[in-house]
């Protein structure tokens, strides 16, 4: 089986998605001639042609809405963001077009768009490349939310995506773009929108998404060394939520630290602490702690100190083990 | 650019103009046209009566509705402002049912999902209309892109108006159907209002706006329905031939009444030895009873099922949705007799 870093795994998807059907298109902006800033296209356009992988005006609003055009005639538009922090533009074209055409016309127009987009902070961007928004899209009726964490991740995230009939936010943690690396089947195969039991613990849970996962491991790895077990959820899937897998941990070991990138205030960590709260409060022996962002802005120079690491990690598990 | 124009404001077509249709062909479009105003008039009497939140009215811009829809196939897909929802019963969607999205009634195709204004008719390519004005400029230049590359020899046609036209998505719609050069047309109909509009829009023409997208554009007299039914026709055939989109600027008469493009067309069939005003009154009295006998019926129905407010968030509900319904039902089942036991 190849090792393939988290950009091949997404341009394996598609290579495969854009061969399967042709009623699959791939656009944005330097998506096609260039082959994406990432390079997560690159060659889509040389095998598939202009028609089915093409460049766009720099236009957020014009990229979505053009999505959203060919999904409700039937097609299945998968639209690139260059980077998620540019997809205000597009905020409106999301929130009352794309996550509303299936309600407002009684299931007669669903809008099947997947759109990729890069999130995430950690590589020198600043905070118009850093950001993540997930919490915008997660609170919108009529839309998934789903942030893989790894190349195999990535790749069966991604077709069931572009499998759904519904339209789905699809989060690329890019800090990870190269440096996740694994086994990824050629062929293509579909990963369920659900959480999964990253490794198994006793002591306390860690509740995460995206590239921020891998800090948890070796949060992990840190804790074990400190006789603390920890067990490690991969969210994967916003919305929907697989609220059993991660209840069945918090019942498990009835500590609960959730890690994301995000900005703390109604961050979606708040979600899960208020779900842990309301379905297995009788289960915790301690508060559910969150290591998140902070409610600054993503910060150019600091955003290490911005950024939840191994160490923050490790503290916060220690903190409700030892509460 | 001076508009196209073919009747005059009594009627006499242009010698070198009049499409000469069968008597048949004019009178069904006038009965269209007069149809549109019954609604406008019963629709004004429901929302006065609050049975009805909201209804945009046509009157005035019955000229840029059915003189495009007479020169559209069926398979072209219409996207509408609030204005132009009476087209989709045009190409043959059921008024009862139309009027059940419009009273948010329980039998309506979305069981009271959407306002008023935003009809939806797939069955006869009628898109969902969205309130917030403009947005779906860009989706009928995806749609288009979407015929273009699947090698269909269909066109999409989008109405909007000056307040659409101020928005960001109105310039980013027509900059993506000039690049990609899609079979779509884009009518821009103003409000009959000059001074409005050009607070809205400064004074410029709004036609040669379509030069700076590389896109053609025509102007056309808006209350006279052949001229856009001509201007129509022409754009929808280069859409279709491959030359890619149009921008038509239908200028809408005045309050006044002078160009009135009902009036207009009876100045016509009048003068082509038809009795116009025996015609409009009959399709006024059976329309109007006809409407009303539908609404009588779809107010007695009752509001929607309260589950039904949890349908076609997504193709299956997710568990927090299943969750959230069963918890409004088992509410509503034991404070349905209010807060006793």
């Amino acid at each position: 089986m190849p090792v393939m870093n988290i950009i091949q795994a997404v341009n394996s998807a598609l290579d495969g998605a854009l061969a399967a059907d042709e009623d699959v298109f791939v656009f944005g902006e330097d998506v096609g001639r260039f082959g994406g800033v990432f390079r997560a296209t690159d060659g889509l356009q040389a095998k598939h042609g202009e028609n089915r992988v093409f460049d766009t005006p720099l236009s957020e609003a014009g990229i979505i809405g053009t999505a959203i055009g060919m999904a409700i005639y039937g097609l299945k538009p998968v639209p690139e963001i260059q980077f998620s922090d540019f997809i205000y533009p597009a905020f409106d074209q999301i929130v009352n077009e794309m996550a509303k055409f299936r309600y407002r016309s009684g299931g007669q127009y669903p809008c099947g768009v997947t759109v990729r987009t890069p999130f995430g902070g950690g590589i020198r961007g600043g905070h118009y490349h850093s950001q993540s928004p997930e919490a915008y899209f997660a609170h919108t009726a009529g839309l998934k939310v789903v942030v893989p964490s790894d190349p195999y991740t990535a790749k069966g995230l991604l077709l069931t995506a572009i499998d759904d009939p519904d339209p789905v936010i699809f989060l690329e943690p890019k800090r990870i773009y190269r440096a996740a690396r694994a086994e990824v089947p050629e062929e293509p195969y579909r990963l369920p929108f659900a959480a999964a039991v990253d490794r198994e613990g006793e002591h306390v849970s860690i509740i995460t998404y995206g590239a921020v996962l891998h800090e948890a491991r070796e949060a992990a790895d840190l804790l074990a060394e400190n006789d603390i077990s920890a067990e490690i959820i991969d969210v994967r899937s916003l919305v929907p939520l697989d609220e059993e897998t991660i209840l069945a941990s918090v019942r498990k070991t009835g500590r609960v630290v959730i890690v994301h990138e995000a900005a703390r205030t109604c961050g979606y960590g708040a979600e899960l602490a208020a779900l842990i709260a309301e379905k297995a409060l009788m289960h915790l022996e301690a508060p559910i702690l969150r290591v998140t962002g902070y409610d600054t802005p993503f910060p150019y120079t600091l955003e290490q100190q911005y950024l939840p690491d191994a160490l923050k990690i490790f503290e916060a598990c220690e903190t409700t083990v030892d509460f | 650019m001076n508009p196209l124009s073919i009747l005059s404001p009594s009627g006499a077509p242009r010698e070198d103009a009049d499409p000469a249709w069968s008597i048949e062909r004019v009178t069904s479009l006038h009965r269209a046209m007069v149809r549109s105003r019954v609604l406008d008039r019963v629709m004004g009497d429901l929302q006065r009566r609050g049975l009805v939140s909201v209804f945009a009215p046509a009157q005035g811009h019955e000229a840029h509705i059915y003189g495009a829809l007479i020169a559209l196939r069926q398979t072209d897909w219409l996207f509408a402002d609030v204005r132009q929802g009476a087209a989709a019963l045009y190409r043959g969607f059921d008024l009862r049912g139309w009027l059940a999205q419009l009273l948010g009634a329980s039998s309506s195709a979305h069981s009271g999902h959407a306002h008023p204004t935003e009809f939806t008719a797939r069955a006869v390519n009628f898109v969902s209309v969205s309130s917030p004005v403009g947005t779906q400029i860009i989706h009928a230049s995806g749609t288009a892109q979407g015929m273009k590359v699947k090698g269909t020899q269909d066109c999409s046609f989008v109405w909007f108006g000056p307040a659409a036209a101020a928005s960001g998505d109105c310039h980013v719609g027509l900059n993506f159907a000039g690049v990609y050069k899609v079979p779509a047309v884009f009518y821009y109909a103003s409000s009959g209002d000059p001074a409005a509009d050009e607070a809205r829009l400064g004074p410029g023409v709004f036609a040669d706006r379509g030069e700076g997208y590389g896109i053609r554009a025509v102007r056309v007299d808006g209350s006279d329905v052949f001229a856009v039914y001509a201007a129509v026709s022409d754009a929808i055939a280069k859409a279709r031939q491959g030359h890619g989109p149009t921008l038509i600027e239908g200028i809408t008469g005045g309050p006044d009444g002078t160009a009135d493009p009902v009036a207009r067309l009876e100045g016509y069939l009048t003068a082509r030895g038809e009795d116009a005003e025996g015609l409009r009154r009959t399709i006024e009295s059976n329309f109007e009873a006809e409407i009303r006998g539908h609404i009588d019926d779809l107010l007695a129905e009752g509001p929607p099922e309260t589950a039904s407010m949890f349908d076609d968030v997504f193709a299956s509900p997710t568990s927090q949705l299943s969750e959230q319904r069963a918890g409004l039902e088992t509410h509503r089942r034991r404070f349905a007799g209010g807060v006793i036991d």
